[in-house]
């Protein structure tokens, strides 16, 4: 039997060659949780450069695992919001020029080494149309939890580390010490938040399921509601649109839907604050978040627009994809021609479940911000002169003698590239939504109760101020990676 | 007989249709703050004038943009725009529209029962 250890340590990380699936996916877990024991900011190079492979790895072994029914959208959703991510900040990784070629984490590995070996077992022996008999449901959703919770840790790990280099660029003497080449800042910042986001969607996943599922108790079977199979269908295919060279409009029409999925949010988070679901100052907190994040939406739509004019042309899977969101949430959260009341909600929805869903999507939402803010910097964008020149002229940047827009191209409001102050302009307006939306997704989590204070131990004035503010990162409630 | 493209006599009517839709669409997004209610419709209006501006050619729709509006819209609110992008399709000749057309057409009349009924 083999044994393979890690590269500077003589800790034996497989004594054995696992045989089972359940055995591969429990030794991925234990290496992922290793991850977790050895946060060092010289490790985040290669884990950043790494972590793809595992989400790749865990999302191929996901798909291996046979579905009760022939429809696998409920199923595959998580993997796959989480997998595009993964895709998003391998994308970033490219064009930042960070980490740069190089030796991957060996823990990482290990764990790529296990997911995959686990996926090809399944698939040596279960084909995709093979039946699966009812009772095998609890074993199928164990091997998913074990995956995702692996993925988590993983995640975490990656985090972390990332975290710790960040902290290493302020010091002098840590940067130093730092392995060539070195990361700017602002990149290692932008990475920490989408692997963030990726952390956010695995922890959604998993707080429903773990540790019951991975230890094979069996739930009752989940259908996944219209909303939840549009939210899933919408997020999946405004991936693959803003992956697939969107137009200026496309892009509009994406920040659209959020926009409309943000008043959604906003009458949810309403009717789960009157059952109880979210504390009144939960409740506030979140319908600010929401507001602010509408307002820069809106403030982006309005220079999208000006840019591509009335000539909207959409991308036929979003299109559809929007329209059955739409549809969606209209019924739920429309009575007649104003929004429905929180009873009214309440009568319509599992209020609990809509919840899980909207913060799911909130989440899921800072990516796509994140990928609009990515498209938007593409050089090749074209938009029309007219509105091009409109914002252009607003902008403080010195203008050339013959203007930001040739003047037969505003003429004929031909499609340009976009010239240097409207490529400023969007780029502001981008991240200042993603900002937002990354606002809007944490506070739609309730903070974890407050243990009861001793009797008698009121709170005096000084006391409050000292108390630590409220966290602003992602952090639903429920289970963290296990350590 | 009808028409593969939009006939060039329809093609005004068809233009003011699509800033109509838009400028309810844009209404929508800039007042979500005061009026929520009415952002699910200023999206189906997009949607709806998306699904209008393919049917234009390339050299229609650079155009689209110097269409006119009347006056008077600058003044309606959002289910008000779709109400009046309807009134101003019903006008048209159906022979002066391809068959694709009608697609936009059946939208239109679900967005503006949406718009005024829920």
């Amino acid at each position: 039997m083999a044994e393979i250890h890690d590269t500077d340590r003589s800790r034996p990380v497989l004594r054995t060659t696992p045989r089972s699936v359940g055995e591969l996916l429990r030794e991925a877990d234990l290496q992922a949780r290793r991850m977790l024991a050895d946060v060092d900011p010289a490790t985040a190079p290669a884990r950043v450069r790494a972590w793809g492979e595992v989400v790749e790895a865990g999302a191929q072994a996901w798909r291996a695992i046979p579905a009760l029914g022939p429809d696998r959208r409920g199923v595959d959703g998580d993997i796959d919001t989480l997998h595009d991510v993964a895709v998003g900040v391998h994308q970033l990784l490219l064009s930042h020029g960070w980490p740069g070629a190089g030796a991957p984490d060996p823990d990482a590995e290990l764990i790529v080494a296990h997911l995959s070996a686990a996926g090809d077992l399944v698939r040596a022996r279960h084909r995709p149309t093979d039946t699966i008999r009812a009772d095998a449901s609890a074993d199928l959703e164990a091997a998913r939890t074990w995956i995702m919770h692996s993925v988590l840790a993983a995640t975490h790990a990656v985090r972390r580390s990332l975290e710790q280099y960040q902290q290493a660029l302020t010091s002098g003497r840590d940067r130093a010490r730092l392995p060539a080449p070195v990361a700017e800042i602002g990149q290692v910042r932008e990475l920490i938040r989408r692997v963030d986001t990726a952390e956010g969607l695995a922890r959604g996943y998993l707080d429903l399921r773990w540790p019951a599922t991975a230890r094979g108790e069996q739930l009752q079977p989940v259908q996944p509601t219209t909303l939840e199979s549009a939210i899933t269908a919408w997020q999946s295919n405004a991936v693959r649109a803003l992956t697939a060279s969107p137009s200026v409009a496309d892009l509009a029409l994406v920040v659209r839907t959020q926009l409309d999925g943000a008043v959604f949010a906003s009458a949810l988070g309403g009717a789960a604050t009157h059952a109880g679901l979210l504390t009144p100052l939960e409740g506030v907190r979140m319908q600010r978040a929401l507001t602010t994040f509408e307002g820069s939406a809106s403030d982006l739509l309005e220079s999208l627009t000006l840019l591509s004019g009335r000539d909207n042309t959409f991308q036929a899977r979003l299109v559809e994809a929007s329209t059955q969101l739409r549809l969606a949430y209209r019924q739920i959260a429309h009575d007649g021609t104003s929004l429905a009341s929180s009873d009214t909600l309440r009568q319509r929805v599992d209020i609990g479940r809509a919840l899980t869903a909207v913060q799911r999507s909130l989440v899921a939402g800072v990516d796509l911000a994140w990928r609009i803010h990515d498209a938007a910097r593409d050089p090749a964008l074209r938009v029309r002169a007219q509105g091009a020149h409109r914002i252009a002229a607003r902008s403080h940047q010195p203008r050339p003698s013959a203007g930001w827009v040739e003047a037969v191209d505003l003429v004929h409001n031909r499609l340009i590239p976009a010239p240097p102050p409207v490529r400023y302009t969007i780029r502001g307006l981008t991240q200042e939504m993603t900002d937002r939306a990354i606002d809007a997704a944490a506070a739609s989590y309730s903070t974890p109760p407050r243990p009861e204070p001793p009797p008698g131990d009121g709170l005096t004035g000084r006391a409050h101020q000292d108390r630590q503010p409220p966290s602003t990162r992602l952090d639903p409630p429920g289970q963290g990676p296990s350590r | 007989m009808r028409t593969k493209g939009i006939h060039e006599q329809a093609v005004p009517v068809w233009m003011e249709v699509i800033a109509l839709l838009t400028e309810a669409a844009d209404l929508g997004s800039a007042q979500v703050g005061r009026h929520p209610q009415h952002h699910s419709v200023a999206l189906g209006a997009v949607l709806v004038a998306g699904k209008a501006v393919n049917l234009l050619d390339q050299e229609q729709r650079a155009r689209l943009d110097q269409a006119p509006l009347a006056a008077s819209a600058a003044a309606m609110s959002v289910p008000e725009l779709v109400v009046e992008a309807e009134r101003v399709l019903r006008g048209l000749s159906f022979d002066l529209l391809p068959p694709a057309a009608s697609e936009v057409i059946i939208d239109l009349g679900d967005l503006v029962w949406e718009a005024t009924h829920g």
